[in-house]
């Protein structure tokens, strides 16, 4: 049984409370104790609502965040709160808003062409050419790399931000929400450029999301988190055929599904 | 039912998707050429011209005195008249541009880098930093800044580099507070985090994605900035603090046409308008500034 | 009054006796200045809407039906020229002035936007919110409107609804924020309710508590629903017809079942294969490819057809014409009349270009 790439020891991290509401004090729990090993090369999903603490879980998996108590390890290597060059380029974040993913002083093909610079991944004269590659790999033409941002669509604007997180080759990708903010038929351009990237780089991909029947198009295995703690984990069919939980059932009873007009119970 | 796993699912091919609708087009409703920007800019050039070419353009020696001479009405050997000394009032008008322009463009620009450095910082770093910052430019604030000014100039004493600088000290504040806020709301994008995500380094962050996107509205500022610059020094000419005679500078001269306002009124009157269109072809280019931020 | 509940083709019938519409659109056309030139939001688009029912309208962004509910409500930006008539009960929307317009508003149409927290004003308590719309519209007194208030917040889900009327939005959270959005639009008695993408923001399982809530006050009150959403799968489970725009063209029209089991224009279908499955084979979400929709210089033809995997050579050129393809079933495609040469929904890995 090789390491698991990412592997997170009952991980704890809350808040002060600062937020409206008559006088309460205390600390909000955001995760509560999560356990979770990700192997290498597998697509897991993360499900949940607002409020679940998957959004602070990921913040603390690229080291944004400071757990309150646990752990996280990357290839078996406690991280604790050290991040260097190396380290980052192993683990990347794809965002939930295409508008403000991208700087908007900047071509988009000098996003990534700055990263292959700083860190060195190709010689000078070759970044261009390795740009127009990795635009190639989203599906988005070469001649693409002297927009600004503002002349792209959301999907077109992911597309860039899934670029941007390969160019430094990482090993996983935490992808948080990246298809949330997209019309539905949007979606379905973006997933399949994860699948296709997953299928030809074998990459790890965490899939954070708050819609199981995305999750469903991509992963094999997936964990349901609801207020700070995984609530259910295991292979997508399963889960899906046989829930165990009662807010997992819930949530798959939400899903809209089409042509199920005929009223509810 | 057997499931089509990921082995058997082809993914779609992905079709190239076309041209960013970045498009000129035919029968677009016009877009207005800012006429404020056209105008604004012509104003500008216009003194610019007369600073840089004043040995060129100016008929006059501004320091020659010619007392016989003194006191001449407008007319064709001296288009706007002498002063009480005998000198070319156009000429000085000419030279005072170089004067005025260049002290109120240093003073302004210096301001802003300075104000711009620290707003960076503070709103960046965050934590003890951006209090301590914060505090002084409140702190700042609170001091009058004529008084201020004024009170430097007498520790510096006077002259036109003391009076920059008593100038940046009292007006960074402004730039700070407004780079600060920009940098705050910045701090919340998503590419900001992308970038330190990536490994890449506080100061490249700052350079590279930070400033060139709190920028605009820095010029927008330091083009009404330089109006504020101008009046001041010319204020403080008048009042005799700023720079100083025999150097031809526009507010001195308003003070010194003073004593001979019934008689010859354009001794002061002529670099007066001149210190306005200045200010108005500044504020129109900065309004228009204004104007195309807002609309993009 | 409500049409017979019928299983078979759910609550409407495609046979049934047609009556006036509540709702009448025809011809509208919404034109908006751009800085690429002027753009057609809206085109020729018409459809009607009867009393008491669900009627959906689905589209990607760009699509025209955030313009088409705005001229609806005659909510348009400043510089958009309209054509084309909109009808509420036989009485013509856009020959009423601005007054009768803004009064119609409240009392025959309400509306329901996407984000509760911006629609919501956050210094006046809940109540006086509610309540504000029957004091403005029908002179109704305070005391009065104020008990309504509280009786529709109760209607719509809300446990102590008179504690909850004392509060301000902020102190609520997302979901009844929403619910007090549906009893504002409700407080009128209008006889439709617009909805402008009002689950898009919230969590799956709000977007189900919320849409089981209209789907109950349209049928108890029997309250007609325009619902806009770019979620087929969503308008599909709450609306009694369904309508696809795309590019500001109405592309295909009918009962949800009919448009569902059998789409006849080829976007619709690409729209339902575009949809995860959550049922059966797990089967790739089909990509929409082909060029981005140019929405100033529209295509020639049917604008659909630089995205479509079976267009030939008349789909360039044809203009567009809505035709019958089954009882009250509308389709613009050329092949609209028989099953689509396209595989079957649900075939796995089906061939498209």
């Amino acid at each position: 049984m090789s390491t698991p790439i990412v592997e997170l020891r009952d991980l704890s991290v809350s808040f002060a409370n600062r937020g409206a509401g008559r006088g309460q004090r205390g600390r909000v729990i955001a995760v509560d104790g999560v356990s979770l090993s990700v192997e290498r090369g597998e697509c897991i999903g993360i499900v949940g609502e607002s409020g679940c603490g998957k959004s602070t879980l990921v913040r603390t998996v690229v080291g944004l965040q400071k757990p309150d108590s646990g752990e996280v390890l990357i290839d078996g290597a406690p991280v604790d709160g050290q991040w260097d060059r190396a380290r980052r380029r192993r683990i990347q974040l794809v965002f939930q808003d295409p508008y403000s993913a991208l700087n908007p002083a900047m071509k988009v093909g000098d996003v990534l062409g700055e990263l292959l610079a700083v860190h060195r991944l190709v010689p000078r004269h070759s970044i261009r050419e390795r740009s127009a590659e990795l635009f190639a790999a989203v599906g988005l033409p070469p001649h693409y790399l002297d927009v600004h941002p503002r002349a792209l669509s959301g999907g077109q604007r992911q597309r860039v931000s899934i670029a941007r997180a390969l160019a430094l080759e990482p090993e996983v990708l935490l992808a948080d929400e990246v298809v949330s903010a997209l019309d539905v038929s949007i979606q379905a351009d973006i997933l399949n450029v994860l699948i296709r990237l997953r299928r030809d780089l074998g990459l790890t991909v965490m899939f954070i999301s708050h819609d199981l029947a995305v999750v469903r198009q991509l992963c094999e295995r997936v964990v349901v988190m609801h207020r700070g703690r995984i609530v259910e984990s295991g292979s997508i069919n399963s889960v899906f055929s046989d829930p165990q939980d009662d807010y997992t059932r819930t949530l798959l009873a939400s899903i809209p599904r089409v042509g199920a007009r005929g009223g509810y119970t | 039912m057997k499931d089509v796993v990921n082995e058997g699912i082809q993914p779609q091919p992905l079709h190239s998707v076309a041209e960013p609708a970045e498009s000129a087009t035919t029968d677009a409703p016009p877009r207005r050429v800012s006429a404020k920007l056209t105008i604004g800019v012509g104003i500008l050039a216009v003194y610019i011209i007369m600073a840089v070419l004043a040995p060129v353009v100016a008929p006059y020696n501004p320091l020659a005195q010619q007392i016989p001479d003194a006191l001449v009405r407008p007319g064709w050997s001296h288009l706007l008249g002498t002063d009480e000394l005998g000198r070319d009032v156009l000429s000085r008008i000419i030279y005072g541009a170089r004067v005025d322009l260049t002290a109120a463009v240093a003073a302004a620009v210096g301001a802003c880098v300075l104000g711009t450095l620290i707003g960076l910082l503070a709103g960046y770093a965050g934590g003890w930093f951006d209090i301590v910052l914060t505090r002084i430019m409140d702190m700042m604030q609170v001091i009058p800044s004529f008084t201020l000014l004024l009170v430097l100039l007498l520790v510096l004493g006077p002259g036109a580099t003391s009076l920059v600088i008593a100038l940046i000290v009292t007006h960074w504040v402004a730039y700070g507070r407004l780079i600060r806020g920009s940098v705050l709301v910045l701090r919340g994008q998503d590419f900001i985090l992308a970038a330190r995500l990536a490994g890449l380094g506080t100061p490249r962050v700052l350079v590279r994605h930070v400033l060139p996107n709190v920028a605009r509205q820095v010029v927008t500022y330091l083009a009404s900035d330089v109006v504020l610059a101008i009046t001041a020094i010319a204020s403080l000419g008048y009042l005799g603090i700023g720079i100083q005679p025999p150097t031809a500078e526009w507010g001195s001269m308003i003070h010194d046409g003073q004593d001979f306002l019934s008689s010859n009124w354009w001794l002061s009157a002529a670099p007066g308008v001149f210190v306005v269109v200045l200010g108005l072809g500044l504020a129109l280019v900065s309004d228009s500034f204004n104007e195309r931020r807002d609309g993009a | 009054m409500l049409q017979t509940p019928s299983l078979a083709t759910g609550r409407w019938r495609s046979d049934a006796v047609p009556e006036p519409p509540l709702l009448s659109v025809r011809d509208l056309s919404v034109t908006l200045p751009t800085r690429q030139g002027y753009m057609k939001a809206v085109d020729g688009v018409s459809f009607d809407v009867p009393s008491g029912s669900a009627f959906g309208l689905v589209g990607e962004s760009g699509s025209g039906k955030s313009i088409l509910l705005r001229s609806i409500l005659g909510l348009l930006p400043d510089g958009a020229k309209v054509e084309g008539q909109i009808y509420l009960e036989e009485q013509e929307l856009s020959a009423l002035s601005p007054k009768r317009r803004a009064l119609s508003r409240g009392k025959g149409i309400s509306v329901i936007f996407q984000d509760p927290m911006t629609a919501l004003n956050p210094v006046r308590r809940i109540g006086t919110q509610i309540a504000e719309g029957p004091i403005v519209h029908s002179g109704v007194k305070r005391s009065a409107a104020h008990a309504r208030a509280i009786e529709l917040l109760t209607e719509v889900g809300i446990a102590d609804a008179a504690e909850v009327a004392r509060r301000y939005p902020h102190e609520l959270s997302g979901g009844m924020r929403q619910r007090v959005l549906i009893a504002m639009a409700l407080i009128c008695d209008p006889k439709i309710i617009l909805c402008d993408e009002p689950t898009t923001a919230l969590d799956v399982t709000l977007q189900k508590k919320v849409i089981t809530l209209l789907e109950r006050l349209c049928l108890d009150r029997g309250v007609a629903l325009l619902f806009v959403s770019h979620d087929l799968a969503l308008v599909s489970e709450l609306c009694d017809f369904v309508t696809v725009m795309y590019a500001g063209q109405l592309v295909e029209t009918g009962l949800t079942r009919q448009v569902i089991d059998s789409p006849r224009h080829v976007y619709t279908w690409a729209l339902l294969r575009s949809l995860p499955t959550i049922d059966g084979p797990k089967v790739a979400p089909l990509s929409i490819g082909g060029p981005a929709l140019d929405r100033v210089h529209a295509p020639s033809g049917c604008r659909f057809h630089p995205r479509c995997p079976i267009a030939e050579e008349p789909c360039t050129t044809l203009p567009y014409e809505l035709s019958e393809v089954g009882q009250g079933h509308r389709s613009a495609c050329i092949y609209g009349d028989g099953t689509l040469p396209v595989p079957a929904l649900g075939d796995p890995g089906g061939a498209v270009r």
